[in-house]
């Protein structure tokens, strides 16, 4: 029975061990969380809610797409700074990211109403880029907490500032944390390790007993 | 009786706890799987932001460098072109100039940036618009730095160059922050500290200009190389005037909007302020038109007057020390004919 149920122990240490392993490899979610959505209606731009920027990683990989032919503006600014601007101009709110990490969306709501102004000409942008139907930066958000005073930060796009806004929305982040990898992962390879470390003993000392035996039977004779 | 029946090995406890292992199992691995993070909105910070952090500061510079270097011809610039990154006594100045040029006359000088590359920056700290930040340049072709007054109306329009007043000899800007910890701005009606509120410092100085040291607050500016400059000049002019039977009046009015000020590390202030100065001249009655200046021709149209008004536009800087720790200094000043009207 004591054998049995080393041999039990050790089988079940392999077992989550190698369960482990894979959670941690082979099944782990992927490096990159890529979330995306397409926009429609009259809204002229495209804004983050603070925070989304920031959701993980060192850096957010921000792109959008428009009609082939249309200029499309892509910033990144102070969160009030951009309230000021849109001054209540229609815009698709991006408020966070839904579904899994292999298979995110952006959550988004519509707000205000309205045309803006073209953002070419304003100085409240960060960093800001423009292409002929696609356009694409990659911001570094290890400094934004800095910028929480003014709201913290969030990307605006938009064509003219009048015109629909780009309807294709990607933002890429650096996979970390929970969205890294399965919190179950570690915790199985040691599970296994100490399952199959018990067994092994058990295994052992069994094995032992059994060998002994033998050197007994005089005694049992006399 | 039926006795009771003795207790029949089964197997079901050892299922259950048989199915319960697995199940808590796969409940592990599955409350364990990946989950994307949840969105975390920016802490409210105490601080009130810069009116632009230092990389935006950089580019809104190269921007205006780059539209001020194609108008470095005063006779060839495009009027459209400098409209649009700057307003205010700068652009009143420069069309000016560019009109005086086009007429063949040379543009006077008027004190503003000959270099615009930055040497450090004054920037507020302040939430909301109107905004404005300035640069201290490298010393120009003058051998004066300058500082580079920008201001933006709102969100949407950019910042465009204001005034550059270049430092008077021998002048020097008081210490602010430096341009990543901010500055904070003083409100025009604030004295805290201050010998006189920002606005009382313009309204003051204008009346010393006009009143020279008959003026009820001379006593409160250390003397300065434009005030004797133009009090001597406009005493010149009206002697001439009025020994030929003619007259001199003039007025200096605060330009609206025009007074920017800010905090130095002394706990003193930096104060700005715009002026206008309309200088009405006029001939002895029946006299002959005399001639003008071919600079003040230029913008009046006409090479001789009887009589003139000659509005010129000011930017003056002046370095006011914390109360009781002396008098309010001019550092820098941008000034020039902007309109000629020549009557007869």
């Amino acid at each position: 029975m004591r054998r049995a149920l080393a041999w039990l122990l050790l089988l079940a240490g392999f077992v989550t061990g190698l369960a482990g392993v894979a959670v941690l490899t082979v099944l782990a979610p992927p490096g990159t969380i890529t979330a995306q959505t397409r926009v429609t209606g009259s809204a002229v731009a495209v804004v983050t809610a603070p925070g989304v920027l920031d959701l993980s990683g060192p850096t957010a990989d921000l792109s959008v797409a428009g009609p082939a032919g249309t200029e499309v503006f892509l910033a990144v600014a102070r969160a009030d700074d951009v309230g000021s601007w849109l001054a209540g101009a229609g815009a698709t709110l991006v408020t966070g990211v839904a579904g899994e990490p292999g298979d995110a969306r952006l959550v988004t709501t519509a707000e205000g109403s309205g045309p803006a102004a073209d953002p070419r000409g304003s100085d409240v942008w960060l960093t800001s880029v423009t292409g002929d139907g696609t356009a694409r930066l990659v911001w570094d958000t290890t400094a934004d907490a800095a910028l929480d005073g003014a709201g913290g930060v969030v990307l605006l796009a938009t064509t003219d500032g009048t015109s629909p806004a780009p309807q294709d929305l990607t933002i890429s982040w650096q996979a970390q944390g929970r969205a890294a990898e399965h919190p179950s992962g570690v915790p199985l390879v040691v599970a296994g390790c100490a399952l199959a470390l018990l067994g092994a003993a058990g295994v052992l000392v069994e094995g032992r007993r059994r060998h002994r035996r033998p050197t007994a039977g005089p005694e049992h004779r006399a | 009786m039926n006795p009771t029946p003795p207790p029949t090995p089964s197997r079901t406890p050892s299922r259950t706890r048989f199915r319960l292992a697995v199940a808590g199992g796969a409940l592990l691995v599955l409350t364990g799987c990946a989950s994307l993070p949840a969105v975390q909105a920016p802490a409210t910070g105490d601080q009130v932001p810069l009116v632009v952090q230092p990389a935006q500061a950089t580019r809104v510079v190269e921007q205006v460098q780059a539209v001020l270097a194609d108008a470095s011809d005063p006779a060839a610039v495009d009027l459209d072109v400098l409209a649009a990154r700057t307003e205010g006594p700068e652009f009143d100045l420069r069309r000016a100039a560019a009109t005086t040029a086009r007429a063949g006359a040379t543009p006077p000088a008027t004190g503003a940036a000959d270099d615009l590359d930055p040497q450090t920056a004054v920037v507020p700290r302040t939430a909301g618009w109107p905004r404005w930040f300035a640069t201290v340049t490298e010393d120009g072709a003058d051998g004066a730095p300058s500082l580079v007054v920008l201001r933006s109306a709102d969100a949407r329009e950019p910042y465009r160059v204001w005034a550059s007043p270049s430092l008077l000899p021998g002048a020097s800007l008081p210490t602010t922050g430096a341009p990543s910890d901010g500055v904070a701005p003083v409100a025009l009606d604030e004295d805290t500290n201050l010998p006189a509120t920002p606005a009382d410092v313009a309204s003051r100085y204008a009346d010393v200009l006009l009143a020279g040291d008959g003026s009820a607050f001379a006593a409160e500016f250390a003397p300065d190389s434009y005030r004797e400059g133009t009090t001597a000049a406009l005493a010149a002019q009206t002697a001439a005037l009025e020994a030929s039977g003619g007259s001199l009046t003039q007025e200096r009015e605060v330009l609206p909007d025009s007074v920017l000020a800010s905090r130095t590390r002394d706990g003193g202030a930096l104060v700005v302020a715009g002026y206008r100065w309309t200088v009405v001249s006029r001939g002895p009655d029946g006299g002959v038109p005399g001639p003008l200046d071919p600079a003040l021709a230029a913008l009046a149209g006409t090479d001789r007057a009887l009589a003139a008004t000659v509005v010129r536009e000011e930017v003056v800087v002046f370095s006011v020390p914390p109360a009781g720790a002396g008098s309010i200094g001019v550092v820098a000043v941008q000034s020039g004919p902007v309109a000629v009207d020549a009557g007869s």
